[in-house]
C-alpha cells in the first residue's frame, strides 16, 4: 500500500517539526556535521515505518530521542569514532566570563564531546533538551541514581576542565 | 551573571538542520516505499520462477514413476490370477476327460 499524499504531507511536517532536536542531538553527541545529519535521516526513516505506531504527538517526541540516543550511542561504539578536540580548533585561552561568549560556548561543546558515551548523552538530554533525571533514565533505559551520579560526576569534570583553562573560578 | 549550567544551556542549544535535511529523508522515504511495493528484484523472480520449474520436473517425474511401479504391481497381479485360473481350467479338463472314459 503506497502512503496517501495526506500522510505523506503529516510525515513531512514531522520531520520538519522535529529536524532540529534530532540533529541537534547527533550533531553535539557526534561532534561531526555528515555523521549527525546520517543518522538524523536514519531515525527518520524509522519512524516513517513506524508512523502508525504513533499515539500522540509527545509520543512521537519521546520516541524520536529514544531512538536518536540510541543511534548516537550505537554509530559511536560501532566506528569507534572519538571525537576529537583538537588545540587547533579550541578557542584561545580566555578568562571566565559570566555572560554569552561564542568561543566559550565552542569551548564546552567540545568538553562535552570527550566525555564518555553515557554521561555525554545524558548531558545533552540535561541541557539540550532540559530532561529531568527522571525523563532521562526513562528514555535510556537505566536508574534514575545513575542518571544523577553520571550528571553530577560530569558537570564536575567539564568545571574543572574550563578552570583549568581559564584559571578562573567556576561557579 | 551566568552559572556554569547555564553556560552548557547555551553551548548545547539546538542547531537547525541543514536546509534540505526534510526533502532529502521524503525522498529517502518515497524511495524506501517503492521498494516495500516492489520487493522483488528481476534476479529473484527468475530465481523463483526457476526453483518452481525444478519442483514441478521433479514432482512430475515422481508421479511417473509411481504410476509405472503401479502398473508393473497390476501386471504381476493379473499374471498371478491367469496362472491359478489356468491351473483350475487344466484340473477340469482332466476330470472331465476321465468322466468320458
Amino acid at each position: 500500500m503506497t502512503a496517501s499524499v495526506s500522510e505523506e504531507v503529516d510525515f513531512e511536517s514531522l520531520v520538519v517539526r522535529h529536524q532540529s532536536m534530532v540533529y541537534s542531538i547527533g550533531l553535539h553527541f557526534l561532534r561531526n556535521q555528515a555523521l549527525a545529519e546520517e543518522v538524523a535521516q536514519e531515525v527518520f526513516l524509522e519512524l516513517y515505518l513506524h508512523r502508525e505506531e504513533m499515539q500522540s504527538p509527545e509520543h512521537v517526541v519521546y520516541w524520536l530521542r529514544k531512538v536518536t540516543s540510541r543511534r548516537c550511542i550505537d554509530q559511536s561504539r560501532r566506528r569507534k569514532h572519538q571525537p576529537k578536540v583538537s588545540l587547533d580548533d579550541a578557542p584561545e585561552p580566555f578568562s571566565w566570563m559570566p555572560v554569552e561568549d561564542p568561543l566559550l560556548k565552542q569551548y564546552i561543546g567540545q568538553l562535552v564531546g570527550t566525555l564518555q558515551e553515557l554521561p555525554r548523552m545524558i548531558v545533552i538530554l540535561r541541557y539540550q533538551e532540559d530532561l529531568g533525571p527522571g525523563e532521562i533514565s526513562e528514555l535510556l533505559e537505566m536508574p534514575v541514581a545513575t542518571v544523577k551520579s553520571h550528571l553530577q560526576r560530569a558537570i564536575a569534570l567539564l568545571r574543572r576542565k574550563v578552570a583549568a583553562t581559564t584559571g578562573d573560578e567556576i561557579r | 551573571m551566568m552559572e556554569f549550567e547555564d553556560q552548557l544551556r547555551g553551548a548545547l542549544g539546538r542547531q537547525p538542520a541543514p536546509a534540505d535535511f526534510a526533502r532529502q529523508v521524503m525522498a529517502k522515504a518515497a524511495r524506501m516505499e517503492r521498494q516495500r511495493i516492489r520487493p522483488w528484484h528481476p534476479w529473484a523472480a527468475g530465481g523463483l520462477a526457476a526453483s518452481l520449474l525444478v519442483g514441478c520436473l521433479g514432482f512430475a517425474s515422481y508421479e511417473q514413476r509411481r504410476e509405472m511401479e503401479q502398473a508393473r504391481e497390476a501386471r504381476g497381479k493379473v499374471l498371478q490370477a491367469l496362472a491359478i485360473t489356468s491351473g483350475k481350467l487344466r484340473r477340469i479338463e482332466r476330470r472331465v476327460e476321465g468322466i468320458g472314459q
